[in-house]
C-alpha cells in the first residue's frame, strides 16, 4: 500500500503546486508530477517530495533541490548544470542523457543508481554515497569526490581524471580501465578494489588503502604514493615508474614482472612480495624491508639499496649489476646465480651474508665465502 | 468497586480513537516504509493539525495531572507553568524557523542529524541524541502514569487496563507512525477544551463561586505556613523566575517537540503555531485553577498518587459519573498522544544517529524506517515496564532531571544554529560537565526539589538546577574553545552552508517563469481544442 503513488498530478497543477509552496515557503508536493519540459530554472524545490516524478528534459539550471526526495525520477536528459542537490535522495533515478556539470550533489543518496554514461565532470559529489552505483563510462572528470562513498560502484571506462577523490570509500568498486590520472586518492580505501588497466598515472595515494586491490596492468607511473598500504595487492605488470612509494606497504603483494623502475621505494615494506621478472633497475630501496621477497629474475640494476633488509629474499639470477649494497642484509637469503660483480658486494658486511645459499661459481664471482 | 457507567463512557471515546488512529495510517498518505514519512509525516503538516499535535505534544496528560497537583499541594509557585508556557513561545518563534529551514534543505530528522553535520563530529551527536533518548524516558513513563491517576478512579484493575491502553498504543504507532498522534491530538484536545471549560465554569457554580473557592484556598495558606502559598512569598521568586526560565528554555529542546516542529510543512507555520499556542496556556491557566478548586471541593491527596490525585478525584467527585468518565477518557487520550510521538522521536533517534551511524551506515530506507518503528515499541514496552515494575517514585525522580537534561543540549542546538564557533570538544566537554553538575544538584536535594540553593558571594538564590547547570556548560563551552583554537586542536569541517539556513536559497524569484508557462499550457490547450473543432467542421 505504501509504496503505491496516489496522486499524480498534471503539469498545471504541479506548477501551481511549485508557485504556492514558493509563496508560503513551504515545502512542494510533487510525488508523481508532470513536469517534464518545463523550465524549472532557479526554482526552489528544497525537500520537496518529487518521488517518481517526470522531470525528462527539463531545465533546472541552478535550482535549489537540497534535500529533495527524488527517489525513480525521471530526470533524462534534464539539465542540471550548477543544480544543487545536496543531500538529496535520488536513489534509483533516470539521468540518462542528464547534464550534471557542476552540478551539487553534496551528500547526495545515490545508492545503486544508473548512472552509466552521465556528464559529472565537475560536478560536486563530497560524503554522497554512490555505492553500489553503476558508472560505467561516466565522466567524473575535476569532480569532487571527497569522502564519497563509492564501495562496490562499477566505474569501468569512466573518466576520473583529476578528480577529488581524497578519503573516498572504493572498497570493491571495479575501475577495470578507469582514467585515474591526477587524481587525489590520499587517504581514500580501496580495499580489495579491481584496477586492472586502470590508469593511475600521477595520482596522489599518499596513505590511500589499496590492500588486496587488483592493480595488474595498471599505469602507475609518476604516483605519489607514500605510506599507501598495498598489502597482498595484485600488482602484475603495472607500470610504477618514475614513482614515489617511500614508506609503503607491500609486504605479500603480487609484482610479477612489475616495471618499477626509477622509483622511490626507500622505506617502502616489500617482506615476502612477490617480485618475480620485476623491473627496479633504478630504484631507491633504502632501508626497504625486502625479507622473504621473492626477487628472481628481478632486474635490479643500479638499483639504490642502501642498508636495505634483505633477509631470508630469494634473489636467484637477479640482475644486480651497477646496484649499491651498502650496509644491505642477506642473511638467509638466496644468491644463487646473481648477476653482479664484486664491486657491487664490496661494501656488504660479511656478516650480512650469514647463511645464504649461494654456487660455488657465483660466490666466486662476487667474492662471496658464506658463513 | 468498578464504576461502571464511567467506565462505559470512557471506553467507547478510547475505542473511537483507537480507529482513527489506525485509519490515520491512510490520511494525507505518504510511503511510510520512509522515516521521514513514518517519523514525521513526510512534513506534511500545515497550521491547523500542526496546533493540535504540538499542543499534544506539550501539554500532556502529566500536565494535566501534575500542574493542578502542584497547586493543589504548594499553591502559588504551580503557576509557573503559565509564565513558562508564555516565555517559550518568543523563544519558538525566533529560534526554530531557523532550525526547520536548515532541516528542510539537508533532511535532517532529529536534532543530532543537524549537529553532525554542523560540528561534524560523531561523538557530539551520539552525546546529543543519548541525552534525547534518556531525558524523553521518563517523561513516557509518566505519561502512563498519568493513565493510571485517571483509571484509578473507575476502579478498573490498573495493571491489565495499561497494558490494553499500551499496547493499542504501540499497534498504531507502530502502523502509522506520526501521524496517529496528530489525528488523535485533534480528538484530544477538543475534549481536553471541552472538559476544562466545563469544570471551571460548572464546579465553581456548584461550590458557590470563585470567592468560595478563593477564602478556602486563604484559609489553606493560613493553616499549612511554609508549606502553602496562596500569593507567592518573596523567597520563592527566583525559584518561580528560573522555573519558568529553564523549563522555557528546555521544551523546545525535547526530541518529541523537534519532532512535532519538523513535521510542519512550513517555517510560516512554526511562526504561526508559536502565536497561536499560547491559547493552550490559557487553558493550563484554568487547569491550574482547578487545583484551587480541589481544595476548596475538600479533596485529599491520595495515599499512593498524593497531591497528583486532586484533577482526577475533583472530578469524580463534582462530575455526573458519565461526564467523568469522559473526562478521564480525555486525560488517558492525552496521554497517548504525546507518548506516541514521544517514542518516535526517541526511535528516530537511535534509529538515525546510533544504529544508522555505528551500525548500518548502508541500510536502506525500508530497513531504517522498520528499525524506527521496532525501537518505538521497545521504548514504550520500556516505559510500561518502569511503571509496572520500579517504584513510581523512580520516573518522578527521573522525569526532575529531563528538563535539567535536555536543557545541556542548547549550546549546541540553539546556539549552533547561529554560530559555528564553538569547538566540538568545547561542546563535548561543556555538555558533560552541564549534565554532570545539574545531576548532582538534584542529588543533593535527595530528589525532593529541582530547585537547588546557588550560593554566589555569601548570597543563597534558590534556583532552578536547569539554568545554574546551564551556566556551568556555557562557560565551558566558551571558556574552552579559544583553548583549543589556540593550540590548533583540530575543529572538524561545517558541512552546512549558510544558504542552508536561508528563506529564500535563490536569489531572484521564478514566479515570472512558473506563471508564464501555465498561461502558455493554457494556450496550448485553447488552440489545440480550436484545432480539433476547425478539423471536425
Amino acid at each position: 500500500m505504501a509504496d503505491m503513488l496516489t496522486s499524480v498530478l498534471s503539469r498545471d497543477q504541479a506548477l501551481m503546486e511549485i508557485l504556492l509552496a514558493q509563496r508560503e515557503e513551504r515545502v512542494p508536493m510533487l510525488d508523481g508530477a508532470n513536469l517534464a519540459r518545463t523550465d524549472l530554472r532557479k526554482t526552489d524545490l528544497s525537500g520537496g517530495n518529487i518521488r517518481e516524478a517526470d522531470l525528462s528534459e527539463t531545465n533546472l539550471s541552478g535550482a535549489y533541490m537540497c534535500g529533495a526526495y527524488l527517489r525513480k525520477a525521471n530526470l533524462s536528459r534534464a539539465n542540471l548544470s550548477g543544480t544543487d542537490l545536496s543531500k538529496a535522495v535520488m536513489v534509483g533515478v533516470n539521468l540518462i542523457g542528464a547534464n550534471l556539470r557542476g552540478a551539487y550533489l553534496r551528500g547526495a543518496d545515490l545508492r545503486a543508481t544508473d548512472l552509466a554514461g552521465v556528464n559529472l565532470s565537475g560536478a560536486d559529489l563530497s560524503r554522497a554515497d554512490l555505492s553500489e552505483t553503476d558508472l560505467i563510462g561516466a565522466d567524473l572528470s575535476k569532480s569532487d569526490l571527497s569522502e564519497v562513498d563509492l564501495s562496490r560502484a562499477n566505474l569501468s571506462g569512466a573518466n576520473l581524471a583529476g578528480a577529488d577523490l581524497s578519503r573516498a570509500n572504493l572498497s570493491k568498486a571495479i575501475l577495470n580501465g578507469t582514467d585515474l590520472s591526477r587524481t587525489d586518492l590520499s587517504g581514500a580505501k580501496l580495499v580489495s578494489a579491481n584496477l586492472n588497466h586502470a590508469n593511475l598515472s600521477k595520482a596522489n595515494l599518499i596513505g590511500a588503502n589499496l590492500n588486496l586491490a587488483i592493480l595488474s596492468n595498471a599505469n602507475l607511473s609518476g604516483v605519489y604514493a607514500c605510506r599507501a598500504f598495498l598489502r597482498g595487492a595484485n600488482l602484475v605488470e603495472a607500470n610504477i615508474s618514475i614513482a614515489n612509494l617511500s614508506g609503503a606497504y607491500l609486504s605479500r603483494a603480487y609484482l610479477f614482472r612489475a616495471f618499477l623502475s626509477k622509483t622511490d621505494l626507500s622505506k617502502a615494506d616489500f617482506s615476502r612480495a612477490n617480485l618475480i621478472g620485476a623491473d627496479l633497475s633504478g630504484c631507491d630501496l633504502s632501508k626497504a624491508n625486502m625479507s622473504e621477497a621473492i626477487l628472481q629474475d628481478a632486474n635490479l640494476s643500479d638499483a639504490y639499496l642502501r642498508a636495505t633488509d634483505c633477509t631470508g629474499a630469494n634473489l636467484q639470477s637477479a640482475r644486480l649489476t651497477g646496484a649499491v649494497l651498502t650496509n644491505s642484509v642477506f642473511i638467509n637469503a638466496d644468491l644463487q646465480n646473481v648477476q653482479a660483480s664484486t664491486a657491487e658486494f664490496s661494501d656488504v658486511d660479511i656478516n650480512a651474508f650469514y647463511n645464504i645459499l649461494i654456487d660455488a661459481y657465483t660466490a666466486r664471482k662476487l667474492g662471496i665465502f658464506a658463513g | 468497586m468498578i464504576n461502571w457507567e464511567m467506565l462505559s463512557v470512557f471506553v467507547i471515546v478510547f475505542a473511537s480513537v483507537t480507529i482513527l488512529a489506525f485509519w490515520a495510517a491512510r490520511w494525507r498518505p505518504g510511503d511510510l516504509n520512509r522515516l521521514q514519512e513514518w517519523g514525521l509525516a513526510g512534513r506534511r503538516f500545515g497550521t491547523i493539525v500542526s496546533w493540535f499535535l504540538l499542543g499534544g505534544d506539550v501539554y500532556t496528560a502529566y500536565s494535566f495531572v501534575a500542574v493542578p497537583g502542584l497547586v493543589f499541594a504548594s499553591g502559588a509557585l504551580g503557576f509557573y507553568a503559565v509564565p513558562y508556557l508564555i516565555i517559550v513561545y518568543p523563544v519558538v518563534f525566533l529560534i526554530l524557523p531557523k532550525f526547520w529551514t536548515v532541516a528542510r534543505h539537508r533532511g535532517y530528522v532529529t536534532p543530532a542529524d543537524f549537529v553532525r553535520d554542523r560540528f561534524d563530529s560523531r561523538t557530539l551527536a551520539l552525546l546529543i541524541a543519548i541525552t534525547g533518548i534518556l531525558a524523553t524516558m521518563p517523561y513516557i513513563a509518566l505519561q502512563i502514569y498519568g493513565i493510571e491517576v485517571s483509571i484509578a478512579q473507575m476502579g478498573v484493575p490498573i495493571e491489565i487496563s495499561l497494558i490494553i491502553a499500551f499496547v493499542i498504543l504501540a499497534a498504531y504507532t507502530y502502523t502509522s507512525g506520526l501521524r496517529a498522534p496528530a489525528m488523535i491530538a485533534v480528538v484530544k484536545d477538543i475534549c481536553i477544551w471541552l472538559v476544562v471549560l466545563v469544570a471551571v465554569i460548572y464546579i465553581p457554580i456548584k461550590l458557590g463561586g470563585f470567592g468560595v473557592i478563593f477564602k478556602a484556598v486563604h484559609a489553606k495558606a493560613l493553616a499549612s505556613k511554609g508549606t502553602f502559598h496562596d500569593v507567592l512569598p518573596s523567597s520563592e521568586y527566583s525559584a518561580y523566575a528560573t522555573l519558568a526560565l529553564g523549563s522555557a528554555l528546555a521544551l523546545f529542546l525535547f526530541p518529541h517537540t523537534l519532532t512535532g516542529i519538523l513535521s510542519t510543512n512550513s517555517r510560516k507555520v512554526v511562526r504561526r503555531n508559536a502565536a497561536m499556542l499560547p491559547a493552550y496556556t490559557f487553558l493550563i491557566g484554568l487547569i491550574c485553577l482547578l487545583g484551587f478548586v480541589a481544595i476548596a471541593a475538600g479533596i485529599e491527596p491520595s495515599p499512593i498518587y498524593k497531591s497528583n490525585i486532586a484533577l482526577p478525584a475533583l472530578f469524580a467527585k463534582e462530575f455526573p459519573a458519565w461526564f467523568a468518565g469522559f473526562s478521564f477518557a480525555a486525560i488517558a487520550i492525552g496521554a497517548l498522544t504525546p507518548a506516541a510521538i514521544m517514542s518516535i522521536a526517541a526511535a528516530n533517534l537511535f534509529t538515525r544517529n546510533i544504529y544508522r551511524e555505528y551500525f548500518r551506515p548502508t541500510c536502506t530506507e525500508r530497513e531504517e524506517s522498520n528499525t524506527a518503528r521496532t525501537v518505538s515499541l521497545v521504548v514504550k514496552l520500556g516505559a510500561l515496564a518502569f511503571i509496572l515494575f520500579f517504584p513510581l517514585t523512580l520516573a518522578i525522580n527521573l522525569q526532575l532531571l529531563s528538563s535539567i537534561w535536555i536543557i545541556q543540549t542548547l549550546p549546541t542546538v540553539f546556539l549552533g544554529l547561529y554560530t559555528n564557533w564553538f569547538h566540538r570538544r568545547a561542546l563535548i566537554i561543556g555538555l558533560l560537565a552541564g549534565l554532570l553538575s545539574g545531576t548532582l544538584m538534584i542529588i543533593s536535594r535527595g530528589f525532593q526539589s529541582s530547585v537547588f540553593p546557588v550560593s554566589i558571594g555569601g548570597l543563597t538564590i534558590p534556583m532552578y538546577a536547569a539554568v545554574p547547570s546551564l551556566v556551568v556548560n556555557l562557560l565551558f563551552c566558551v571558556g574552552l574553545t579559544p583553548l583549543f583554537k589556540m593550540y590548533g586542536v583540530f575543529n572538524g569541517r561545517d558541512n552546512t552552508t549558510p544558504t542552508d539556513f536561508e528563506a529564500h536559497p535563490v536569489p531572484g524569484s521564478s514566479e515570472s517563469l512558473l506563471l508564464a508557462q501555465m498561461t502558455q499550457n493554457k494556450r496550448d490547450e485553447v488552440s489545440e481544442k480550436e484545432d480539433v473543432l476547425n478539423r471536425v467542421r
